[in-house]
């Protein structure tokens, strides 16, 4: 019995990044026909970009993902499972880490799986809608808020 | 995140374990094993240990009544950081409310809705 | 101790004693640990899927997603409590599904429902916690002492 509800679940995993996938196709195509090109967002995203490189290099990390503004910075990670007995310890690292590499940015990390597919939505949002800087930050700031909530 | 089911259900089913030695080897009652299991989340989570079982397993860590200790524990360090020693009273429930209010209200609506058996 | 009571009693009863332990069933503690294992593994790996559904469909974090899985798994062990499920699992399960949330709220539960009888104020709510009471109890207070002793070892030992 356990093994066929594990075994379901397993295929339940497999498929959401799928899903997931397929809709930000559809988002994608539609867009296209109407946007021009997205060059502000693009260099604003490099900020992002170089983190995640740096965050990735870690062992103990096992993918991350990342949103910038010119101010904010807000990078979500997955720590390896082995490792995820020293979090603490982790998310302090690299929270200290990202703010001597980005000192003029305001930076926000969290190692929530929630945090971590909700940076990804937005970091597809934002390569699509071009999204101004404002609704960005606004945006980061909500997922700030949703990352420091404890009960 | 497969991960984190197969060390939900391994480190779960060992608490489980623990529990079943004590009540087959040790010849204690349910009662006695879970109060243990309890006050031993509590010592554990005192001593920062429970809160890196949680970040590893999960619900295998979270679902064992030993999390009921931890989370009490938390709760009251929550309130004290921000109130002071008598927060470490008025705190306690802050955390863990969910599973006793939970077990009173679906407890109350239980008895309503089914007979006794036998 | 024990050795001591025996030596008062009779021969034939000392006999008696030793012919009770052999005859007595042994429990099979290692096939029961194995059980208790696989339920208990079981209803945690369901409290995780619980958890993670939780999160992909509403704005619960791995923090906060905790309480409404709680409560999930309560309401679950409530409808098998109901229906009699629950008391089956758990003779084939012994403490894989005691130890686990949902074997709380079964104590809880079963006691308001079997109590159902003598009156809603002298019944259900008076004897509800009449199982689980001593785990509140024995858990408050724990958690009561190691705050109140981490409290001040941090503040006045400069513990961190």
């Amino acid at each position: 019995m356990g093994i066929i509800l594990i075994g379901c679940l397993m295929i339940g995993c497999a498929r959401e990044p799928e899903v997931k996938k397929q809709s930000l196709q559809g988002k994608n195509m539609i867009q296209l026909s109407t946007d021009g090109t997205a060059k502000t967002a693009e260099t604003r995203q490099s900020v992002a970009e170089q983190a995640v490189a740096q965050i990735k290099q870690r062992g103990d990390i096992r993918d991350a993902v990342a949103v910038s503004t010119n101010k904010k910075l807000l990078l979500a990670y997955q720590v390896k499972q082995m490792a995820r007995f020293r979090m603490k310890q982790i998310a302090k690292d690299i929270q200290q880490q990202l703010e001597r590499l980005f000192p003029g940015h305001d930076v926000t990390t969290s190692s929530d799986l929630k945090l971590f597919w909700k940076t990804d939505e937005l970091r597809g949002k934002i390569e699509k809608d071009r999204w101004s800087e404002r609704k960005i930050n606004r945006e980061i700031d909500e997922l700030k808020r949703l990352s420091e909530e404890r009960t | 995140m497969m991960g984190m089911f197969f060390w939900a259900f391994v480190v779960g089913g060992l608490i489980c374990v623990i529990g079943q030695i004590m009540m087959d080897v040790f010849k204690l009652t349910p009662a006695h094993t879970l109060s243990i299991l309890v006050v031993a989340g509590a010592i554990l989570d005192g001593f920062g240990l429970y809160e890196p079982l949680i970040d590893f397993a999960g619900a295998g860590a979270t679902i064992p009544i030993t999390s009921f200790g931890n989370a009490l524990v938390h709760g009251a360090m929550q309130e004290a950081d921000k109130h002071g020693i008598i927060g470490v009273l008025t705190g306690m429930f802050e955390v863990t409310s969910a599973g006793i209010s939970a077990a009173i209200v679906f407890g109350f609506i239980g008895a309503l809705l089914f007979r006794p058996k036998g | 101790m024990a050795n001591e009571k025996r030596k008062n009693l009779t021969p034939v009863q000392q006999e008696y004693h030793v012919f009770e332990k052999e005859r007595e069933t042994k429990r099979p503690v290692v096939k029961n640990c194995f059980r208790a294992f696989f339920i208990g593994g079981i209803i945690c790996t369901l409290g995780q899927a619980v958890s993670y559904f939780y999160m992909y469909f509403f704005d619960f974090t791995e923090q906060t997603a905790g309480n409404p899985t709680v409560a999930t798994m309560v309401f679950l062990s409530m409808i098998l409590t109901g229906i009699g499920v629950y008391d089956r699992i758990a003779q084939f399960a012994g403490a894989g599904t005691a130890v686990p949330v949902t074997g709380f709220g079964n104590a809880v539960i079963s006691a308001a429902i079997e109590h159902r009888t003598e009156g809603f104020v002298l019944g259900v709510g008076a004897n509800m916690f009449k199982l689980a009471g001593s785990v509140i109890l024995f858990g408050t207070f724990a958690a009561f002492v190691v705050a109140l002793v981490k409290t001040i070892a941090v503040k006045w030992g400069g513990l961190g």
